[in-house]
């Protein structure tokens, strides 16, 4: 039998399934390295310990009866502290929110217990999912950030306390933590997932996403947190996806066509990051990717800008009856957001709506058929040596802006100094061909075969 | 990607015009401690989204649709076949 510990969601659920290691053991396993390692990296605000353990012997309980509901069945997850969990406090890691219990689930918390998941806890979010800077440690090296917002679920996964939490993305908080961290980030197509019962930032931006281990198991996430639901205004009206099958049943023979991204992303990454993607791309054109340059159409310009009046315009309207109660009790950074978006004409916001739909447009006709994916540095560096600031989320807000699917994975270490941080890439797709791009994701983690083994943090 | 928001001097009018309004709306002092940073990316922003230029001919109302609600990739003003 396995003692569950530190293994990814796939390892974990054909383990279960063949009796091979218990949902208990597995779940002991997480609290274990919670409890060495919680107290340095600071990435929890509630650990549901007692409520694990119960659905952990239920889990074990059904599964010996009549088999795993899902390839989630007995899998712990951890939940970004802004979805909603029933009798369980939900904080946006605020001191106003810091007593607030929900009645009810988020919708994709209902459908993760649904599909036999178990919820072990909240992470730490930077408050309301913004910007000031969250407690939670970088466990590759404390005097770098994690990044943000979903810098608990982030650090989490990479150091083994789950082997999947959730975050959610308004510019570039799924997948720039998961960047500095050393983890697999997924960002579905905005209206992919249901953000009912999640604390919002911004409505026309917020994304739900995930962190993991390797690429399937953000395949098995999607396909059980995809689908319309009513209660969200931005759902999308689409099947949800069986992408987990499709990765299964993969020809071995196929290579992907991939278009790397030039232009401003090569001007704002440093030297590494762009030696990295170089030595990166070789390598898949080495395995027999088709790789050709991919021109940004001109709509790009701008579009960080849209993101910033969306995002400031919405945030502002979301915190307006709250702010004018309890203004001193918001964090510096989110507190100047508020009050600059309040600020912000209706012209402006007006049009960063319509240049994300051109953007969107644009970028839809140029990858069209010629693209299975396109890929760029995931950041413009690997994680700043600055705990001042969450990174720049420069390199995900054109996508999130628009839209469009994102995954992005290790490639490997910072050999700059003794930083020791990890480097990544990130690929992009058109809307709603997320099992195109996860195929294409799995092929490049096979094909890199990249292992960070585990962050300093384990051994310190 | 990185906008250029407008010219400098294009810039330094909507800030000061930012100023202004953050004095009215949240009184002299809290105005004074708004982050720096966060109010010249907002007022960057603003002037960048200003200097924009779209089209607007045909197709009413596909700027502003809900992106998400068809799960179809959109299509751009100009490009939206039109019942006659």
């Amino acid at each position: 039998m396995s003692d569950g510990s530190r293994l990814t969601v796939t390892q974990a659920s054909r383990l279960i399934k063949s009796g091979d290691l218990s949902p208990v053991d597995l779940v002991s396993g997480c609290l274990s390295i919670i409890d060495a390692l919680e107290p340095r990296l600071r990435a929890w605000e509630t650990i549901d310990r007692p409520g694990a353990i119960a659905a952990a012997r239920e889990a074990e309980r059904e599964i010996a009866k009549s088999g795993p509901r899902s390839p989630l069945h007995g899998i712990p997850v951890g939940l970004k502290d802004i979805y909603f969990t029933a009798g369980m406090r939900t904080t946006m890691s605020s001191r106003i929110y810091a007593n607030f219990v929900p009645e009810y689930d988020a919708a994709s918390v209902e459908r993760l217990r649904g599909a036999g998941a178990i919820i072990l806890g909240k992470t730490v979010t930077t408050e309301f999912a913004t910007a000031d800077p969250s407690r939670t440690i970088n466990p590759w090296n404390p005097a770098h950030t994690p990044g943000g917002s979903s810098s608990g679920s982030a650090v989490a996964v990479a150091v083994g306390m789950c082997p999947v939490a959730t975050g959610s993305q308004t510019a570039g908080s799924v997948n720039r933590p998961a960047a500095y961290n050393g983890v697999v980030g997924f960002k579905p197509t905005y209206g992919r997932v249901s953000r009912f019962g999640v604390f919002p930032v911004s409505w026309t931006l917020d994304t739900l996403g995930w962190m993991t281990g390797e690429v399937r198991d953000a395949a098995i996430m999607l396909d059980v947190l995809s689908g319309y639901d009513s209660r969200d205004s931005g759902s999308a009206d689409v099947p949800p996806t069986s992408s987990t099958l499709s990765l299964d049943y993969e020809d071995p023979a196929w290579a992907p066509r991939i278009g790397v991204v030039a232009g401003p992303f090569a001007e704002l990454a440093d030297l590494e990051t762009m030696a990295n993607l170089h030595r990166v791309t070789q390598a898949l054109g080495a395995a027999g990717a088709a790789v050709d340059f991919f021109d940004l159409p001109d709509s790009v310009l701008g579009i960080n800008e849209a993101q910033v009046v969306i995002d400031y315009s919405e945030c502002a309207q979301v915190h307006r009856e709250m702010f004018a109660r309890r203004a001193a009790d918001y964090a510096p950074k989110v507190r100047s957001r508020i009050e600059c978006g309040a600020l912000i004409p209706a012209s402006a916001y007006v049009q960063g709506q319509r240049l994300r739909r051109q953007f969107r447009a644009d970028m839809e006709a140029a990858i069209g058929g010629a693209f299975d994916a396109l890929i760029a540095p995931a950041t413009p560096s690997p994680a700043p040596a600055d705990l001042s600031s969450t990174g720049d989320p420069v390199f995900q807000a054109p996508w999130t802006t628009a839209g469009l699917p994102v995954l992005n994975l290790p490639t490997g270490l910072s050999d700059l100094g003794d930083r020791g941080v990890p480097l990544a890439v990130q690929l992009i797709s058109r809307g709603f061909e997320e099992e195109r791009l996860l195929r294409v994701g799995r092929w490049v983690e096979k094909t890199l075969d990249v292992d960070l083994g585990a962050p300093p943090a384990h051994a310190a | 990607m990185t906008g250029k928001g407008g010219s400098g001097g294009l810039l330094d009018a909507t800030l000061e015009d930012f100023r202004a309004r953050a004095r009215a709306m949240w009184g002299e002092g809290r105005a004074l401690e708004i982050d720096e940073e966060t109010l010249r990316k907002t007022a960057a922003a603003v002037d960048r989204m200003h200097a924009l230029s779209l089209e607007t001919t045909s197709g009413p109302g596909f700027y502003l649709g809900e992106f998400s609600r068809s799960g179809q990739p959109v299509q751009p003003e100009h490009e939206e076949p039109r019942d006659e």
